[in-house]
């Protein structure tokens, strides 16, 4: 009889399924136990097993055949098949898997933000706490299928412009080696005449830009145009004897690949570009008077 | 018997009101507070003015004190006895109403927490002996007792000139008497011993006077071992320097270089005051009291009373009243105890006799009489007050409160003011006179002989207030005042002032803290002229270094921007009464404590406010080089509810760290906002400051950040965890071709940090599977060579373009070195080693003070380990010259110069990538043993071959090719700021790259990667049993040497490393000081831990960074998997983690960083409930 005394439920179950050779195969599992076995933190397979069987259909209890075991995986071990579907079967994340993994994914993107930029008026770090308050306020949500340095880089952008925390990405310090001379000049022109193109485009398109994040744009894109004003910071420019120049720059990381290029083009292969560091902080003892 | 006459005048009249025996102490407070102002207008104007007379003309008559003394002794209820006699408060809410104690926390907590300071105006009156002063101004500073506001406690013994030593008879002399007492010798005060409570001798624990008696000499004798353990330690270390003083003088030279530095501050100071005055009844400087009940007096006012009725001279009868002396009744004359013993059996000395039997006598009748029937016990009450001779009004006498009437015939008999105050004024010295043995220490110039220290030297020993003399001020704290207390006129000025000042700032007024924060400061010598400029120099400021002649370092004002107030108790009153006179020069009497307002936008804790431009003046000790306790607790602060409130955060963090001397606040290299504290009762208080006062928003406070670092131990990982190891034992299986799903998983667990690198973020595509599947895919000419290789846990990265092959191995650098480097300050790295851009810079081109340095580092890494260690036992012995550390010098220089690729993280530090280069080139031509025994060192060092070893790796291979080279760099780089273990930067690794030619191979050609040279490194790091390193403070424990049990059982509960423990040296006493690295994961309540532990016997901690990590000895992927390990330990399992320390912490990192970690959602899986969902 179909009444609620009469029905057995499943209760404590997750199900997990999966497809091979137009078969369906399903087992069934411990809820929120799957991901950790998967991940490799949980080794006992009776922890995550609730029968140690291979279903047809696990709500009606109906056990798979072994015919259609070894059609399928070319055997009838079950613990061979169970293991196989348990690596690659599709399942229901459960809700405190997903949260676990969400709140994961948000500390982890606010360390990257906070290893990544500096706070604009004190050239200091900011903490990850304040980092993770101030994306949870701009209403900042994870997608989980995104990888979480792209979404790091998208969130900067949106605090830079909806939160109070004034950051901006920090800057690398490189050292340019360019043994010629006319090729030291030539590459100076160029990188200004970049500069300054990037400044009227940076004009223009400041509604553009600002429409692009908005619509999710991609990371070069917007970096480029959002840092355009102040791309490359000379620190100390010094020319050896024999006219070579040794030019140590601040540029934004985001920049790296272009002016590497740029370099190599212009000294044809015999300029060198040398990471000092990835992050210029400001550095000092005591800090009384930053407070 | 003679009779002391209450004193009426100064007294104000008291309302009758029922005892206030349960009475709530706030109401009682705010019934108090108009008394103060309105009832005695006339008393207090004429108070006022005289108050204000002697601050501005006459010096002779001033006197500053404070009140030390240990926690709960009575030094607030001794002062609130002063301030009723002064008409303060009512007699009758004396003790209740605590009324130094201005804050609210204070109140509720029943301690004090701050130094507070009120000017008092007593007459004093000619007796026998002693001539009368006249009226006099005395500045009374009450100081907190409890150890963790022992800074407070310094700043007020600055501004005095003497110290009220307040002693608990019952509880004797205690931790904090010791240290407060110490501090006062220490700033030159002239102690003055109270012995309170000697009420309670009689009440609590029912004494006899013979063994009160007994008891106070105990108490007595405590105190006095203080005093001459201090001097017989100023004794032994005067000694010392006098003869270092001799061998100095012989070197000419070197007496001048010290006449330009600062001076020996404490050695002058101490050789000025060279007899300590040892506490002694007779001379006046021990008073006996109970504050409680109001009561107090020396010797001589008793002498003065039992020579009337003994017939003595009051003289004679003084010097023997305290001592073993009685009185010979046959024949009516003073014999010592010794005699009169074998003539009479009972005899008692004289103070039992006299005084103990007397106010004993009064309590007897008083307390304990008053459950017996109520006629006879009043009767009785009035005989005493007729004997006593005092007038005592009979609604007080006959009170019902026995108390009460207590209270109210001792406090007009023996009167604990009049005691107090006549004291301070005869044996606390006027300010100049206090001078010329203070000034020394207070002013760490005396020796120059430059005109304008001359000058300025003079116009302080004379208090010169003329004109033409500078202004010399001392500030020695900032209070923060409520804006009620702030006087109307001045409140006006000062908020007209500020809102000039914030017109362009960001903040609006509403936002600023209610209130203002005055300076206490002392008047040295000049006068506040409003016309000219004035300078305010901060700590920091030299006199010889013109880089401190600006801004942060010292400002320049308008002398019209500050207003003097006088200390008025709770109010504050302007000290000249015509502010509207704007020419007007205010002359104060020099020596002089008195409040400033119009200082708090350029004095952060402590200034020197002078008229003097800078260069010209030569500013006080700061207060951090006579001592001072360092924070030693430190926590985070963020908002707890909005971001925006952040600003507001960090002003109330400026303001606090101005209103309190002893908080630290700063912005840590993690960018946290730090608030460093003295204790836990500190820390609480300041936040509630910050709350309430300084930001009023809600804060959240938490333990700050570690920063960890990731070391290698050496050798080669076999932890089945270490992912390393895991991929080791699957490369063979791979090669049997099994299913690359597998090694796809795998190589995910194996790596489950994302990479960080900006440069390749976004080029590169490879994955980490593709990494581990390439390796064996080149084909290797020697399998024996690689098996080899992979043994020895290199990792090799085949470069088929190149035509080459590295193999990277990771190396411990000694762990000294590595603290060396880490400690030594960055521009001085720099110097060293960022030479090495162009390598025709050679050693010879260092300056000689980076030599030193470099010389210095290079000896320390020696010691370390060679001697320290015992890697190598034949150098032991090697003697060390000036000219052989030259020469390693040289050598480890330039080794390190052509070794090196590069330093890392960022530039400069103790992880270091070397490249194969030649070593040989440069040890031909110095074949001395010297040489040889540093290329082994080197070698040992470089290489992780022990000395003399053959091999050499790194000599005669093929050259990086520069593209590789760059990349390597950059690679090497992201690494080392960030290792694979938990995203921490490295220390003390060497990574060591060799190559080697790759046989011509037709393999399809892949681009270099930075990515997969960083992975490389990672790997190679991986297998060379990675360790966590943490940092330790250095602590410094001060106990006394029965609390040494507790200190170690805290010590050692916390994985303290003791370096050693000894007793203090040049002390007397039994103090013990222990040395001890400390891990700073377990600093937090350590303080408070130790105080417990030991009972309040621990008498100082001191913890600071020296830059110094120790590693962890677990290994941290280790986890239990024989079969006795689980038994023991618990199943082999990621989350138990217990067991490890190591692993623990590297969780606790990743999961702050949001890495992954093995969490399990569901502890038990079977038990889950499906929560009722109605169907």
């Amino acid at each position: 009889m179909f009444q609620p005394t009469g029905q057995k439920r499943l209760t404590n179950v997750s199900v997990i399924r999966y497809k091979r050779g137009r078969k369906r195969f399903e087992i069934a599992c411990y809820p929120s136990t799957v991901l950790s076995y998967r991940a490799g933190h949980l080794k006992d397979l009776s922890e995550v097993l609730q029968v140690d069987e291979v279903f047809e259909n696990v709500s009606k209890g109906k056990v798979a055949a072994s015919g259609d075991l070894r059609e399928c995986f070319g055997t009838t071990d079950r613990a061979k098949i169970i293991r196989q579907i348990l690596e690659r079967g599709e399942l229901q994340v459960s809700e405190r898997e997903r949260q676990y993994g969400l709140r994961n994914s948000l500390q982890e993107i606010a360390n990257i933000i906070a290893a990544k930029t500096v706070s604009r008026a004190t050239q200091r770090p900011i903490p990850v706490g304040l980092v993770y308050k101030a994306l949870q306020e701009a209403h900042f949500s994870v997608q989980p299928t995104r990888s979480v340095k792209a979404q790091a880089l998208e969130a900067i952008r949106l605090l830079q412009q909806h939160s109070e925390l004034d950051l901006e990405r920090a800057r690398m310090r490189l050292r340019v080696h360019v043994p010629a001379q006319h090729d030291a000049k030539r590459l100076q022109e160029r990188l200004v005449q970049i500069e300054t193109d990037a400044a009227k485009k940076a004009k223009r398109g400041e509604v553009g830009s600002a429409a692009q994040v908005a619509a999710g744009a991609s990371v070069r894109g917007g970096s480029d145009t959002s840092a355009s004003l102040q791309m490359v910071q000379v620190e100390s420019e010094e020319w050896l004897t024999g006219g070579a120049l040794l030019w140590t720059l601040q540029i934004d990381p985001g920049w790296f690949r272009t002016l590497e290029q740029i370099v190599a083009e212009e000294t044809h292969g015999s300029g060198t570009v040398e990471v000092i560091s990835l992050r210029v902080l400001h550095e000092g003892d005591h800090l009384n008077d930053v407070l | 018997m003679a009779t002391n006459a209450p004193d009426d005048a100064d007294r104000p009249v008291d309302r009758p009101r029922p005892p206030g025996i349960n009475t709530n102490r706030q109401a009682e407070r705010r019934r108090a507070a108009p008394l103060s102002t309105t009832s005695s207008g006339s008393l207090e104007s004429q108070r006022l003015q005289r108050v204000q007379q002697i601050l501005t003309q006459r010096p002779e008559r001033i006197r500053n004190i404070c009140i030390v003394g240990h926690i709960d002794h009575g030094k607030t209820t001794l002062a609130d006895w002063l301030l009723a006699a002064n008409g303060f408060l009512s007699h009758r809410l004396v003790g209740k109403a605590r009324y130094m104690d201005f804050r609210e926390d204070e109140q509720q907590r029943g301690i004090t927490m701050k130094s507070a300071g009120v000017t008092l105006w007593h007459q004093h009156r000619s007796s026998e002996g002693v001539d009368g002063v006249g009226d006099c101004a005395i500045t009374l500073i009450d100081s907190p007792g409890h150890v963790d506001f022992a800074v407070e406690v310094s700043a007020a013994a600055r501004l005095s000139d003497g110290a009220l030593v307040v002693v608990d008879v019952v509880e004797g002399v205690c931790s904090q008497t010791r240290a407060v007492l110490r501090r006062a010798l220490q700033e030159s005060l002239r102690p003055v011993l109270v012995l309170n409570k000697l009420d309670r001798l009689a009440l609590e624990l029912h004494m006899t006077p013979d063994e009160a008696y007994a008891q106070l000499r105990c108490v007595l004798e405590d105190a006095n071992a203080i005093l001459g353990a201090y001097e017989a330690e100023m004794e032994i270390r005067r000694a010392e320097e006098n003869a270092l003083d001799a061998s100095l003088s012989a070197l000419g030279d070197a007496l001048q270089l010290q006449e330009n530095g600062v001076g020996p501050v404490s050695t002058t100071a101490e050789e000025t005051c060279s007899k300590v005055q040892f506490f002694q009844p007779e001379s006046g400087n021990v008073l006996f009291a109970s504050a409680y009940d109001g009561w107090g007096f020396r010797v001589r006012d008793f002498a003065r009373i039992g020579a009337a009725r003994l017939g003595v001279a009051p003289q004679q009868l003084r010097d023997a009243l305290w001592g073993d002396y009685c009185w010979h009744a046959r024949r009516k004359h003073i014999v010592p105890l010794g005699e009169a013993v074998a003539d009479k059996p009972r005899a008692r000395p004289l103070f039992v006799q006299l005084v103990l039997e007397n106010i004993w006598h009064v309590y007897r009748n008083f307390m304990e009489a008053s459950a017996a029937a109520a006629d006879g016990t009043l009767a009785v009450r009035d005989q005493i007050a007729a004997r006593v001779g005092v007038a005592v009004p009979e609604r007080d006498l006959h009170h019902r409160d026995a108390r009460h009437a207590l209270q109210s015939l001792m406090s007009r008999w023996l009167p604990l003011n009049r005691a107090v105050l006549d004291t301070v004024v005869e044996h606390v010295p006027s300010p100049l006179q206090a001078l010329s043995a203070r000034l020394e220490m207070l002013w760490p110039h005396t020796r120059k002989a430059s005109p304008s220290a001359l000058q300025q030297r003079a116009a302080m020993r004379h208090g010169d207030t003329t004109p033409e003399s500078p202004l010399m001020m001392l500030v020695g704290k900032m209070f923060h005042i409520e804006a009620s207390l702030v006087p109307p006129a001045l409140r006006r000025q000062l908020e007209a002032r500020a809102a000039v000042e914030n017109h362009d700032a960001d903040e609006d007024g509403a936002d600023r803290p209610p209130g203002s924060l005055l300076a206490l400061a002392r008047v040295f010598c000049g006068s506040l002229n409003s016309t000219g400029n004035l300078w305010v120099y901060g700590p920091r400021y030299r006199a010889d270094v013109g880089a401190t002649h600006q801004a942060p370092y010292c400002y320049e004002m308008a002398g019209a921007a500050l207003n003097v107030l006088l200390l008025n108790g709770r109010d504050f009153v302007p000290l000249t009464d015509s502010p509207t006179k704007s020419t007007a020069r205010t002359a104060i009497a020099a020596g002089a404590v008195v409040a400033i307002a119009g200082l708090d936008a350029c004095v952060l804790k402590t200034a020197t406010v002078s008229s003097l431009a800078p260069g010209v003046c030569l500013p006080f000790a700061p207060l951090s080089d006579i001592g001072g306790a360092r924070p030693v607790v430190r926590v985070a602060l963020e908002p707890a509810a909005r971001l925006s409130e952040l600003p507001r955060l960090r002003r109330g963090l400026r303001l606090l760290s101005q209103a309190d001397p002893a908080v630290e606040t700063f912005v840590s290299e993690s960018g946290e906002l730090i608030l460093g504290v003295s204790g836990e009762l500190h820390l609480e208080r300041c936040l509630t400051d910050l709350r309430e006062t300084f930001a009023r928003v809600e804060i959240k406070a938490s333990s700050p950040m570690i920063a960890f670092r990731e070391t290698v131990a050496g050798g080669v990982s076999i932890t089945p965890q270490n992912p390393w190891v895991t991929s080791q034992r699957q490369l063979p299986k791979m090669r049997h071709g099994e299913e690359s799903a597998a090694a796809a998983a795998a190589a995910a667990a194996t790596h489950d940090d994302e990479e960080d690198a900006n440069i390749a973020s976004e080029s590169d595509g490879m994955t980490d599977a593709e990494i581990v599947s390439r390796e064996p895919a080149a084909a290797y000419p020697d399998a024996e060579l690689l098996r080899g290789l992979r043994a020895g846990g290199a990792v090799m990265v085949p470069l088929p373009n190149e035509g080459i092959e590295l193999a990277i191995r990771a190396l411990p650098l000694p762990l000294a070195l590595a603290n060396g480097i880490e400690a030594a300050p960055l521009w001085v790295l720099r110097a060293l080693f960022r030479g090495r851009g162009d390598r025709a810079r050679s050693t010879t081109e260092w300056s000689p003070a980076t030599k030193m340095l470099f010389a210095e580092l290079c000896e320390a890494v020696r010691r370390d380990v060679f001697e320290v260690g015992e890697r190598d036992a034949a150098t032991e012995d090697a003697p060390s010259s000036d000219r052989d550390t030259a020469s390693r010098t040289s050598i480890l220089g330039s080794l390190l110069a052509q070794r090196t690729i590069d330093m890392g993280p960022h530039g400069v530090g103790p992880v270091w990538l070397l490249g194969p280069l030649c070593l040989q080139e440069h040890s031909a031509g110095e074949g001395d043993d010297e040489v040889m025994r540093l290329r082994d060192m080197l070698r040992a060092i470089f290489c992780g071959e022990r000395p003399g070893a053959t091999a050499d790796i790194g000599v005669d291979m093929p050259p990086l090719p520069p593209a590789v080279r760059r990349s390597l760099i950059s690679a090497f780089q992201l690494v080392a700021a960030a290792g694979p273990l938990c995203d921490e930067p490295l220390l003390g690794v060497a990574l060591v790259v060799s190559t080697r030619q790759l046989p011509p191979s037709e393999s399809t050609a892949s681009g270099l990667s930075i990515t997969l040279l960083a992975e490389a490194l990672r790997k190679a790091f991986l297998a060379a049993n990675p360790r966590l390193a943490e940092p330790v403070l250095r602590v410094e424990i001060h106990c006394s040497a029965e609390a040494l049990g507790q200190v170690h059982s805290v010590l050692s509960a916390t994985r303290a490393r003791v370096l050693h423990e000894r007793l203090k040296e040049h002390h007397i006493t039994s103090m013990f000081v222990i040395h001890a690295y400390l891990p700073v994961h377990e600093s937090f309540g350590f303080v408070d831990r130790v105080r417990r532990a030991s009972s309040g016997a621990v008498a100082d901690v001191q913890m600071r960074f020296d830059g110094r990590w120790q590693l962890l000895p677990q290994d941290p992927f280790w986890a239990p998997t024989t079969e006795s390990e689980v038994e023991e330990l618990g199943v082999e399992d990621g989350i138990n983690a217990a067991n490890n320390v190591a692993r623990k912490l590297v969780e606790q990192v990743r999961v702050r960083k949001g890495q992954r970690v093995a969490h399990r959602l569901v502890e038990r899986a079977e038990k889950q409930r499906t929560l009722a969902r109605k169907k």
